[in-house]
């Protein structure tokens, strides 16, 4: 019910529908290409498969966690050479502000789907961290949901992780 | 196509929020548009404009921005003689109700929640170009 916060989202098929709505509105209007989610997994470790990730922080009254959107540089030069009409040969100052900004929408339209239904979570402001396959860890951190996603401009993925609640359990989860 | 010779001025910190909304407007016959990466740049243009003779006829302003963010910017021209009817659609990624209210509360005449449809551009002009007329006739 709206108004009333919910305070219990698994990482699971309800998350990764959400994940989904919300690549499909940013990606559908910004480059006219509609990415294809592909099944998610759930793994211990936040290992990200990218060169570029936009990580902003999750917020809930009392929940933590880590939403990643993640690029190989291949992928994301593609997307912002549609927009651009210039080729991209490095992860520049437009590419860093690009995946920002993109993680930052993706976010804004899982969190009002979620907060309709009175999930409660907080705007957050996107950071970006670049290197090749890098890994992001945080303390107490539980499991990691990472949803792959297709499209005819490259692959990228979306991955959630939420923080350990003092009593050994996922606090989101 | 519902363009005009309106003056826009487009403001975010975000270059491909700005490039998309361009393009967005572009293909709307809207082709005189300037851009301001933050709300400060944003006033010196809206400011110089005037003085120039050649003001803005709508400003799309971006909420969260470094320097001076859109909702001071809305402030201030609400509470200026030369701005206080320019019509103002605020930008957001915020997508929450509060956000929302604030900004029409504030005198914001329109507001657009990121990732910004050509359809939802396009009725929210329209209907600010209604408000316009209305309001000269």
């Amino acid at each position: 019910m709206a108004g009333e916060k919910k305070l219990n989202i698994e990482l699971g098929d309800r998350l990764s529908k959400e994940i989904n709505c919300g690549v499909q509105a940013t990606f559908g209007n910004m480059f006219g290409v509609k990415p294809v989610m592909q099944t998610y997994r759930i793994e211990k470790e936040c290992t990200v498969e990218g060169d570029i990730s936009g990580i902003l922080s999750l917020m809930q009254e009392k929940a933590e966690g880590t939403f990643i959107v993640s690029f190989p540089k291949e992928t994301i030069f593609k997307f912002l050479e549609k927009m651009y009409r210039k080729p991209f040969a490095s992860i520049d100052q437009s590419v860093k502000s690009g995946v920002g900004e993109l993680t930052n929408i993706i976010y804004g339209v899982l969190k009002a789907n979620l907060n309709k239904d009175g999930y409660a979570f907080k705007m957050a402001v996107p950071s970006v961290i670049v290197g090749e396959n890098h890994t992001v860890m945080s303390i107490n951190s539980g499991a990691t949901m990472i949803v792959p996603f297709e499209s005819p401009l490259g692959h990228f993925s979306v991955l959630v992780t939420f923080h350990q609640a003092s009593s050994g359990q996922a606090t989101a989860a | 196509m519902t363009g005009d010779k309106t003056k826009i001025l487009l403001v975010d910190d975000f270059e491909m929020v700005r490039l998309m909304l361009r393009k967005s407007l572009n293909r709307l016959g809207y082709q005189e548009i300037v851009e301001a990466q933050d709300g400060k740049e944003a006033w010196d243009l809206l400011t110089r404009a005037q003085m120039a003779n050649q003001p803005f006829g709508m400003i799309f302003c971006d909420w969260s921005m470094p320097e001076m963010t859109g909702m001071e910017v809305l402030e201030k021209c609400r509470s200026s003689k030369e701005f206080k009817n320019l019509p103002f659609v605020m930008v957001t990624a915020e997508a929450e109700q509060e956000g929302v209210v604030k900004a029409l509360k504030a005198g914001a005449n329109e507001y657009l929640i990121k990732p910004i449809s050509a359809e939802t551009l396009q009725k929210k002009i329209e209907k600010i170009l209604k408000i316009k007329t209305n309001r000269a006739s």
